[in-house]
């Protein structure tokens, strides 16, 4: 009965997480207000607040939920087949494309995400380890089958990802929109493997 | 005074700094001018933003200004050995393209003034390997 009632209430927030997520891809995060969402969910805002304590809760869950997916994606690459090198670029590529299609065709969802990393949110953070974490797995995986020399981890995938930036961070990738981003993130990757080896 | 000129040139280009030293002496002047920034004006961080989308041109002359110092740096690292014989202006451009999280004022305030002078240490180290 205890579970019922949770999965219900997962089912309903995850429901208005969507809606919400619709709508700030449509118009924007800051022109959505929590009375919008409730009115497309034909539900009341009170009931909305009983899932999440704001209006700031839910933009973040929603900036959450779009870096758990990325996050998925780049699992999927890390535990994929083909070398270390080559799991490392391509989780470097999979970064790129997904920030230059958001930027070029979801601007407002963009926003989104410029908001995210003026503030540093949690969700932000914690993407940040995650993507880490993930790489120092790609090298210590490389390391073991003799790809690359002995590194200390996760201290080495840190400032390797860090040496990564200029193609990985939403707000600078930006800056490469107009130009080939994904030929120069993969000479950067092969540029600093060199470091690895 | 032709010796004494030799003995000078050769007393400053012994005392010059090693390629890591200069890139490592770069981005601490650069942290530190982007801390200044942060702490004099609120609204940096906006300015900042809007100029990387609308791609200003005050942006690609912050950046072509660290480009041109790492060539003189790459260039230096080479003739002293400390480098292997490469294409100076790519290497340099992957070294500034590298180190953007160490020179982007968004970057620098994102991460913290206190941790960018350590993660700026890290990379360099870093990437005197893949220069080596």
């Amino acid at each position: 009965m205890r579970t019922t009632t949770a999965s219900r209430r997962d089912a309903t927030r995850s429901c208005i997480l969507e809606k919400a997520d619709q709508l700030f891809r449509q118009f924007g995060f800051s022109k959505t207000t929590v009375t919008d969402i409730a009115g497309e969910l034909a539900m009341s805002p009170a009931n909305i607040y009983k899932f999440f304590p704001s209006k700031d809760a839910i933009v973040e869950a929603s900036a959450a939920n779009d870096m758990a997916k990325l996050k998925a994606q780049l699992l999927d690459i890390a535990e994929g087949p083909g070398s270390a090198a080559e799991r490392i670029e391509a989780l470097v590529v999979a970064m790129v494309r997904r920030y230059l299609d958001t930027f070029q065709n979801e601007k407002q969802f963009f926003k989104l995400i410029v908001a995210s990393v003026e503030h540093d949110w949690p969700s932000l953070r914690q993407f940040r380890k995650d993507l880490h974490a993930i790489a120092a797995d790609i090298i210590r995986s490389g390391i073991d089958n003799g790809e690359f020399a002995q590194a200390e981890l996760p201290a080495t995938a840190v400032t390797f990802m860090d040496c990564l930036l200029s193609v990985t961070h939403p707000l600078l990738l930006r800056e490469l929109a107009a130009t080939d981003a994904e030929a120069k993130a993969r000479a950067q990757v092969a540029f600093l493997l060199r470091a690895l080896r | 005074m032709n010796r004494t000129e030799s003995s000078m040139d050769a007393g400053s280009a012994s005392s010059k700094p090693s390629a890591a030293a200069a890139i490592e002496a770069l981005l601490v002047k650069i942290i530190r001018i982007n801390r200044a920034m942060f702490s004099r004006d609120p609204r940096f961080f906006d300015i900042v933003v809007a100029a990387g989308e609308n791609h200003w041109d005050v942006l690609d002359k912050f950046n072509a200004s660290i480009n041109a110092h790492l060539v003189e740096i790459v260039q230096d690292g080479m003739e002293s050995g400390e480098y292997r014989k490469q294409d100076t202006a790519s290497a340099a451009a992957f070294l500034a393209a590298s180190l953007r999280a160490s020179t982007h004022p968004l970057l620098i305030r994102q991460f913290g003034f206190r941790n960018a002078l350590r993660r700026a240490r890290d990379q360099v180290r870093l990437l005197q390997r893949a220069l080596a």
